[in-house]
This record gives structure tokens, sequence and C-alpha cells, in this order.
């Protein structure tokens, strides 16, 4: 049974993944020390409020999905408004996926697993 | 449910409904886990508050590419046969809210055109100096020494001691510097057609070099 908690937490860790990625990209540069420490955080509250191992992992494989997908649809939205015509389309889509892949491979996908389960293990324990 | 008159509460009632104030939540009663939500839901909207102002400048970026404006404002020349002796200022102006463009260079090539159809290029004109900022609604002049470049300064004074009249054509590439830099080089280039007056450029295409291994392509209008 997921509760509604469980949900929001996922939802709210997808969010905070894509504003993570999106306010370093859209300013140039990729994630820093200062954004794993966040990951981190994020995945560790996530993963507490979750407060169990096997829903983390979905929890995490969903939140990280989400997080990417809403950064990539953000990131391509003026492809996808018509704001850049065909061919550059292409461009802007094959540019920012491969961003995109950069910036959440491999580390900040393994702070946001390892922290997740960290919290969970937390919640499981303490909560 | 309790269906409640509120204009006819008295203030017992009030006390007993809690809606004075004095029974504001209090956050010490949830359990842990519904404060750590909590502490999720506050961290997601500050860090998404800080990200939604960085998209709303990045949904503004391509438009700034596709609408940046570069006019030739003013141009003279006062030639004789070892140089064109005068000056060209181009005004290249962001119309859009978007901040972060940088020029990095402007790269010209120019001509000379006469009434009767003669033609003469003049070589290039760079602007490599200090880059400037485009940012939105002040707009940057570069002004660049016509010089002409071998023959074509002492062709260009015959005609004029001929009685020709001259225009000057540019072909303006503009280098951008963007948050796209280590991943892209943009190059925007422009067709200034012959005047000898106040001229806007046309746009021709948005040029993207790839960097570091993403791979990129071309776009124009």
């Amino acid at each position: 049974m997921i509760a509604r908690q469980e949900v929001l937490a996922v939802l709210l860790w997808g969010t905070a993944i894509t504003s993570l990625l999106v306010r370093n990209l859209f300013q140039g540069s990729f994630p820093g020390l200062l954004d794993f420490g966040l990951f981190a955080a994020f995945g560790l509250t996530a993963g507490a409020v979750i407060s169990d191992l096997e829903k983390t992992i979905f929890g995490f494989a969903a939140g990280m999905a989400l997080g990417t997908f809403l950064a990539f649809i953000l990131a391509v939205l003026p492809a996808l408004a018509g704001v850049v015509p065909p061919p550059g389309d292409q461009t802007v889509y094959t540019l920012w996926f491969s961003i995109i892949f950069r910036a959440v491979f491999p580390l900040p996908l393994i702070i946001s697993l390892m922290t997740g389960l960290i919290g969970a293990g937390i919640g499981e324990t303490y909560l | 449910m309790e269906k409640v008159d509120f204009a006819k509460l008295k203030l017992s009632e009030i006390r007993r409904l809690g809606l004075d104030g004095r029974s504001r939540m209090d956050l010490a009663t949830l359990s842990r886990r519904t404060q750590l939500t909590l502490v999720l839901l506050v961290g997601t909207i500050l860090i998404s508050s800080v990200a939604a102002l960085n998209t709303s400048n990045y949904q503004q970026f391509f438009p700034a590419l596709e609408q940046l404006q570069v006019k030739v404002v003013s141009v003279h020349a006062n030639a004789n046969s070892q140089s064109l002796n005068g000056s060209v200022t181009f005004t290249i102006k962001n119309p859009t809210g978007y901040s972060g463009l940088i020029m990095q260079s402007l790269l010209t090539n120019f001509t000379v055109t006469f009434t009767n159809g003669t033609t003469i290029p003049q070589g290039t004109l760079d602007y490599t100096g200090v880059p400037k900022k485009l940012n939105p609604t002040s707009p940057v002049n570069i002004t660049l020494l016509l010089v002409g470049s071998g023959t074509g300064p002492l062709q260009v004074t015959q005609l004029i001691k001929d009685g020709a009249i001259p225009q000057y054509a540019f072909s303006v590439n503009i280098i951008l510097t963007t948050f796209l830099d280590q991943v892209l080089g943009i190059t925007i280039p422009y067709q200034c057609p012959p005047t000898r007056s106040p001229i806007t450029c046309e746009e021709v295409g948005i040029f993207l070099t790839s960097h570091g291994g993403v791979s990129g392509g071309g776009g124009g209008r």
C-alpha cells in the first residue's frame, strides 16, 4: 500500500531534482559541490519520509525520472513551442539530452540513490 | 458535519470551535514523518523559486538570439590612395529581456560599391577587444576604422574623383559567449546592404559550433 505522504515525497524529490538541475544548467554550469550537498539533503529527507528501503528504490527511480524529464521539458520548451523552428529544434533536443545526461550521470544519480537509502534506513529505525 | 453560521456565533462557541487564533497548528504535535515532509516541501519550494527565475530568463534565450539587432548608425570615409580614412559605427541591441549574452567579437567583411555597379572588396574589420555584455535594451556601440586593403583605397579614390558615389556594404559575424559556451559556440551572421546612412542589418541565420563532444547543428531563418 502506498501512502499519500510517500507519493508526495517522491513528487517533491523529483521537483527538487528538476530545480537543482535547471538552476545550474540554465546558468551554464554543471552541478558542483554545493549542489551535490543539496542532492544529498533532498535524498536523505525523501528517503526518511518514505521510510522503507524497497519503496525508496522505486521512489528514487520515479523521482529521478520525473526530475530529469521535467528538466528536459523546460529546456526544450522553446523548441516544443515553436520558438526554435525546424531544423534547429532537433539540435535543441539533442543538445539538451546530452547536457542533462552529463549533468545527472553519475554523481547526482549515485548521491541521490545512496542518500535516499540511508534516509530510508534512518526512517525505518527512528521514525 | 457541523454547519457554522459565523454571524450568530457567541464568544464561547468561537472558542469551542477553535476559531479565535489560540488553536494554531502546533508543529511539535505533528509526527516526525510529517515534519520531515514539511521540511522537504519548504526546501523544494525554496530551490524551485530560484530555479524559476533562471528558467524564466532561459525561455527568452532563443528569442534573444533571433531578435538581436545590428545597425550601421554611421559610416563615413575620406579616401586617399593609402587608406579609406574613415570609420563605421555599429549598434548591437538585445531587444528582449534576456540577460546573459556577451559579444565576444565582431568580424566584418566589407566592400565599397558604386552606383555604376562597381564593387571593390576592402577586406576585413574585426573587433576582438573587451567582450561586451548585451544587456536587455542597452545597446552597445562598436566603432571600427575603415582602412581598406590592397589597391582598394586607390581604386575608390579614383572612382570618387570620376564622380562616382561610394556606398559601404558590410557582412557582419557576431561571435557570442553564452551559458552554453562549454558545449556550443554561437555565431550570428548579418548582411548590411550598401549604404551611406544609418541602416538596419538583416540576420542571416544562427550558426552553431560544437564544443566538448556535444553534437551541434545549424539553424537559419
